[in-house]
C-alpha cells in the first residue's frame, strides 16, 4: 500500500504533473509577457542610467587647461563656492574623472593612466529655481577665466534625454498594463481548464466533507507557481540574452553613449518576481469565485 | 479522599468526571427527523409533499419507490446538497437548513455517502479514493494509513490500496467506494442506488456491506428500486411515492403493480 497519501504537496504535484502541458503552456504564456516587460524596463533603466551621467541639469563640470596647477584648481573652486547658488564645488580625484570618463566600468588602460595624464576637473552643483538658465550663465562667466579650457552645463543633453526616458517610461507603464491583462488572461484561463478537469475530483471532496480552503489550495499555488515560474524563466531569458548581448557590444555602446549598458536593479528583478506571484495567485482566486456555485447550497 | 458520612460523600467530586457536556439520553434520540418537509423544482416537478419521518441510531431503512420518485433528492437533502422550501429536516439534532455553507463540511464529515456510479476519482489510487475522506478531517498520515488498511479489509480489499481505479471490475469499484464512506466511521450511511449497476449475485453481495457496517452500529439508509433486494434483506422500509413517504415496516412484501397499495405484514 501507498506510504504517501494526498498531503496538500502532493495534491500540488499531482496536479502540476498530470496536466504538465496544461501548466507549462500557462508558464510559457507568462515567460513571453515578461521578456517583453523586463526588455522594455532594461531599456528605460539604461535610458535613466544614461540621462544620469550626461543629462543632470543644474551641475556643472569644469575641465581646465592642461597647464593648470592644484593652486588653479583650487582658486577655481573657491570662486563657485563663493557664488549665490552654488550648494556643492570642489575638484574630482583621478579615480571619480576616470568613472565618469568611461562609465561604471572603466578600462583597464584608463585605469592605468597616471593621474597627470588626466585633466583637472572640478564639479559643482547648484540649486534653487531655474537651473538651466543659471547653469548656462555660470558657463558663460567661466569660460572667461583663463585657467579653464571647457565647461560643460549638461543642459541641453538633460533636456532631451529627460524627454526621452518620459516617453520610455509611458510606453513601458502602457506595455505594463498590457503585461497585467495579458498575465490575468492567461493565469485565469488555465485555472479553470485545471479546474474543470478536475471537476470530479472537487464534487468528491466536497462530498467527504472537504473545506473550501482545502479545495481552493492547490490551485492557488498552481497560480503563484504560474506567475512566480513565468516571471522568473522571463527575467533568466532577458538576463542571458543581455548578458550575451553586453559581451559583444559593450565597447561600441561605451562608445557612443560613454556608459557601459547595465541590467535591471536588483529592487525591479524582486518586484517583477513579486508581482508576477501575485498576479498569480490573484487571478486563480479570482477565477476560482465560481467554484462557490457548484453546490446547490 | 476518606469519607466517613454520607454528606461528605456526596461532596467528593473525581478527578475525571464523565463527559457531562454530552446529554446521555441523546442516544435515544432520533438521528434524523423530517418535519413537513416540501420540495419542488423549478419546473414545477413537486418531489417531496409534507413528509414527516423519524430515523432512529443504528437503524437499517430501504428507500424504495418507482425511478424519479424523488428517493435521492430526499437523500441528498440530509447532506445539504439540496435544500428544501418547507418544513425542517435536523441530523444529529441540527437543523441541516440552517447550516452555514461554511459549517456543511464538518456535517459531511459525519455522513458516508455511496452512489450508483461510484463516484471514484480514477486517476488515483484505491488507496488516495478512501484516503481522501479522512484527509479532508486532517488526520495524521500515520492514522490514515492504518484506517484505510482496516476499511480495506472490511471491504474485502485487503493489500490492493495501490491499485488503479481503471482496472477494477463494477463491484470492486461499489467496494472502494463503500471503504470510502466508512473509512472515518460516520454516524450515518446514505447509499443512492448502490447496486444500480451490478449484476445481481454482485448487488446482494454489496448489500452484505451494508448489512455489516449496520451490525457494526452505523444507520444505514439504502434508495433502492430493485425489489429483490428487500426480499434478501427484510428491514424497515420507506416508499417513495408521488412525493409522500409510507412506512411500511419491516418484512413487508410490495406489489409490482403499484408499490404501496398491499403492504403485508
Amino acid at each position: 500500500m501507498s506510504l504517501v497519501h494526498q498531503s496538500m504537496g502532493s495534491r500540488i504535484v499531482r496536479g502540476l504533473l498530470r496536466e504538465w502541458k496544461l501548466q507549462l503552456l500557462g508558464i510559457g504564456s507568462v515567460v513571453v509577457v515578461f521578456v517583453c516587460l523586463a526588455t522594455a524596463l532594461l531599456f528605460v533603466t539604461n535610458l535613466e542610467s544614461v540621462g544620469a551621467k550626461w543629462g543632470t541639469e543644474g551641475r556643472i563640470t569644469v575641465f581646465l587647461k592642461d597647464d593648470a596647477t592644484a593652486d588653479d584648481a583650487r582658486a577655481v573652486v573657491d570662486a563657485l563656492r563663493q557664488t549665490d547658488g552654488v550648494k556643492v564645488a570642489r575638484e574630482l580625484e583621478p579615480d571619480e574623472l576616470r568613472r565618469w570618463l568611461r562609465g561604471p566600468n572603466p578600462s583597464k588602460d584608463l585605469a592605468e593612466w597616471p593621474a597627470e595624464w588626466l585633466p583637472r576637473a572640478i564639479e559643482a552643483e547648484l540649486t534653487g529655481a531655474e537651473l538651466p538658465a543659471r547653469a548656462r550663465l555660470l558657463r558663460q562667466r567661466l569660460e572667461g577665466v583663463g585657467t579653464v579650457d571647457l565647461v560643460e552645463d549638461h543642459v541641453s543633453a538633460a533636456s532631451r534625454i529627460s524627454e526621452f526616458v518620459k516617453g520610455a517610461a509611458g510606453a513601458t507603464a502602457v506595455l505594463a498594463a498590457l503585461v497585467f491583462g495579458a498575465v490575468v488572461a492567461i493565469v485565469g484561463s488555465t485555472v479553470r481548464l485545471a479546474l474543470e478537469r478536475r471537476r470530479p475530483e472537487v464534487e468528491i471532496m466536497r462530498l467527504v466533507g472537504a473545506s473550501e480552503n482545502f479545495i481552493r489550495a492547490p490551485f492557488l499555488v498552481e497560480g503563484f507557481l504560474q506567475g512566480f515560474l513565468g516571471s522568473a524563466f522571463g527575467l533568466a531569458i532577458v538576463a542571458a540574452a543581455f548578458g550575451s548581448v553586453r559581451a559583444r557590444f559593450d565597447e561600441a555602446v561605451l562608445a557612443l553613449v560613454g556608459q557601459a549598458p547595465v541590467f535591471l536593479p536588483s529592487y525591479l528583478v524582486f518586484s517583477l518576481l513579486a508581482a508576477g506571484s501575485t498576479l498569480g495567485a490573484g487571478c486563480a482566486y479570482v477565477s476560482l469565485r465560481g467554484l462557490e456555485n457548484d453546490d446547490e447550497r | 479522599m476518606a469519607t466517613s458520612g454520607p454528606s461528605e460523600a456526596r461532596t467528593f467530586r473525581p478527578a475525571f468526571r464523565t463527559g457531562e457536556r454530552f446529554s446521555r439520553d441523546a442516544k435515544d434520540r432520533p438521528l434524523i427527523v423530517f418535519e413537513s418537509v416540501h420540495k419542488s423544482y423549478a419546473t414545477g416537478m413537486r418531489v417531496l409533499r409534507g413528509v414527516d419521518l423519524s430515523i432512529g441510531r443504528g437503524e437499517f431503512i430501504f428507500v424504495t419507490g418507482p425511478s424519479g420518485a424523488g428517493k435521492s433528492t430526499m437523500l441528498r437533502t440530509i447532506y445539504g446538497a439540496e435544500g428544501i422550501d418547507e418544513g425542517r429536516i435536523t441530523f444529529l439534532g441540527r437543523d441541516v437548513g440552517t447550516v452555514t455553507k461554511q459549517a456543511m463540511p464538518y456535517l459531511r464529515r459525519n455522513v458516508g455517502i455511496v452512489f450508483q456510479d461510484f463516484k471514484l476519482v480514477p486517476t488515483w489510487t484505491i488507496f488516495e479514493n478512501i484516503a481522501i475522506a479522512l484527509e479532508v478531517a486532517g488526520y495524521a498520515a500515520r492514522i490514515i494509513r492504518s484506517r484505510v488498511a482496516d476499511a480495506l479489509e472490511r471491504v474485502g480489499l485487503v493489500g490492493r490500496g495501490d491499485e488503479r481505479i481503471t482496472v477494477l471490475s463494477g463491484g470492486e469499484k461499489q467496494r472502494v467506494a463503500i471503504a470510502r464512506a466508512i473509512v472515518n466511521d460516520p454516524a450515518l450511511v446514505l447509499a443512492d442506488e448502490p447496486t444500480g449497476n451490478l449484476d445481481p449475485q454482485l448487488a446482494v453481495d454489496i448489500l452484505g456491506l451494508f448489512e455489516d457496517m449496520h451490525r457494526a452500529g452505523t444507520t444505514v439508509l439504502f434508495a433502492t428500486h430493485d425489489r429483490s433486494l428487500l426480499e434478501v434483506s427484510p428491514h424497515r422500509t420507506l416508499v417513495l411515492d408521488d412525493g409522500r413517504i409510507h412506512d411500511i415496516g419491516a418484512g413487508a412484501v410490495i406489489r409490482a403493480s403499484h408499490p404501496i397499495e398491499v403492504p403485508v405484514r
